[in-house]
């Protein structure tokens, strides 16, 4: 109970704010953007182009959404609303768990949207292979958001702020976003999941332990 | 009493470096392909041993920190990270000067030299973490990114392994058996001990240092 009444505060913020979506689809339209001009300077042919389409397609959400999230955590920092919930008696696996849900929900749009977006721009038909596209986007975007609501805790009060993020989640998230462009990959292949992949056990096995890993870790990240 | 250990611990790990260095320089003699050049693999190996084993260590420093608070053992992740990142540095140059000689180039898409390539990220991140973070958490917020960021590395490796390996091209020279010259093996094994012994001096001396500065800023509360 008391985390759908968190989860439901935490998208009314971002509905009321919309900060971390109008961030994510903006930068995502105009890195899309500056990729296709790239990419059509070097024309490539169709098969090149859904080659290195996966790789760009996740390169942009990465940096689109880790600058999004950066500065998510500013309004529970602000008149330390956070403390206030804990003081409330709400535990700190519950504050992380309605976090990760409703970055995940958000994220999980932005990177649909940005994903057509590239594909309108670079003429990549994704038609055949959606549901496999948007359970891969789902899955990833999970992993994504527990491992950087998270981290995003341990920046909220440095000097650097948002700008830390990147340098500390970016290695440590590598391996989420390997079997990203693999799937992904596959997924145009053969315009289905591929279920038997390992790189589908890793990405799902990845989304379990960096969950387990907030629940446990969130409470050391923001007590004081 | 404690000084007289660390300065006996001294003089033992200067006479090991030194003997290694003797071995490797005029004892071995030269491989019979490479030349002079193959010399550099005593170091390059040893050193990614004592990154490994900085690892290790910042993982049961970070978790017993969370456990027990105890500041000696933020003294200790402290400097597992910052010894493993100055050895992981010297096993990706000692690993280019040695491609470029054997290869003809300095960094290949390969998955060894890119698991070394996310270690060493890692290590950046962690001393980002440790320059940049709240002065005030730091010791928390260190300890729960070395936690992450040593569980990452296993991933890194597996995830690795599984891509693509068109490029294989890194030596496997201890499970080919590579090594037939018996000098060639207990030069090896010599020096892995030897900077392995050295690791844990560094460790323990910026652990004494890291004791000494938390020391001192809790005297000094405004900094100085």
């Amino acid at each position: 109970m008391i985390f759908v009444t968190l989860l439901r505060k935490d998208l009314l913020i971002e509905l009321r704010g919309r900060e971390v979506f109008a961030v994510t689809v903006g930068l995502s339209l105009m890195l899309a953007v500056v990729a296709a001009f790239g990419i059509g300077t070097a024309f490539l042919n169709p098969p090149q182009l859904s080659a290195v389409f996966p790789a760009i397609a996740w390169l942009i959400f990465i940096f689109a959404a880790t600058v999004g999230l950066g500065r998510s955590l500013e309004a529970e920092t602000q008149d330390a609303a956070i403390e206030g919930l804990l003081v409330a008696g709400v535990s700190p696996p519950q504050i992380y768990s309605a976090k990760v849900f409703s970055n995940s929900l958000v994220l999980c749009l932005g990177q649909l949207i940005g994903m057509c977006l590239l594909a309108l721009l670079l003429a990549i038909n994704l038609s055949d292979a959606w549901s496999a596209l948007f359970l891969i986007s789902a899955l990833v975007v999970f992993g994504y958001s527990a491992l950087a609501t998270l981290l995003t805790a341990l920046c909220a009060t440095s000097s650097l702020r948002g700008v830390l993020l990147p340098l500390i989640l970016l290695p440590v998230i590598a391996p989420l976003f390997f079997s990203a462009i693999e799937l992904t990959h596959e997924a145009l292949e053969n315009g289905r999941l591929a279920l038997d992949s390992p790189w589908l056990s890793l990405l799902v096995g990845l989304d379990v332990v960096y969950f387990l890993l907030g629940l446990n870790l969130y409470g050391a990240a923001i007590k004081e | 009493m404690k000084n007289r250990y660390f300065e006996l611990s001294t003089v033992f790990v200067f006479l090991a470096v030194a003997l290694a260095n003797y071995l490797i320089f005029i004892y071995v003699p030269n491989e019979r392909v490479m030349g002079p050049v193959q010399r550099i693999f005593y170091f390059h190996v040893a050193a990614a041993v004592a990154a490994y084993i900085s690892v290790a260590v910042l993982l049961i420093a970070s978790l017993s920190y969370l456990a027990t608070r105890k500041p000696v053992m933020d003294g200790v992740s402290v400097a597992a990270s910052e010894v493993g990142f100055v050895f992981c540095s010297i096993v990706m140059v000692s690993g280019m000067i040695w491609g470029h000689a054997a290869w003809n180039t300095f960094f290949r898409w390969e998955p060894r030299l890119v698991s070394f390539l996310f270690l060493w990220l890692i290590f950046l991140g962690l001393t980002c973490m440790r320059r940049f973070g709240d002065p005030s958490r730091a010791p928390e917020h260190s300890a729960v990114l070395g936690v992450i960021a040593a569980l990452t590395v296993p991933v890194v490796v597996y995830s690795i392994q599984l891509l693509p390996q068109t490029a294989q091209l890194h030596p496997v020279v201890v499970e080919n058996r590579g090594l037939k010259e018996p000098s060639f093996q207990s030069t090896l094994f010599y020096t892995m001990a030897a900077v392995a012994t050295l690791t844990g001096l560094l460790i323990w001396l910026r652990t004494r240092i890291a004791v000494l500065e938390s020391k001192r800023s809790k005297r000094q509360p405004t900094g100085g």
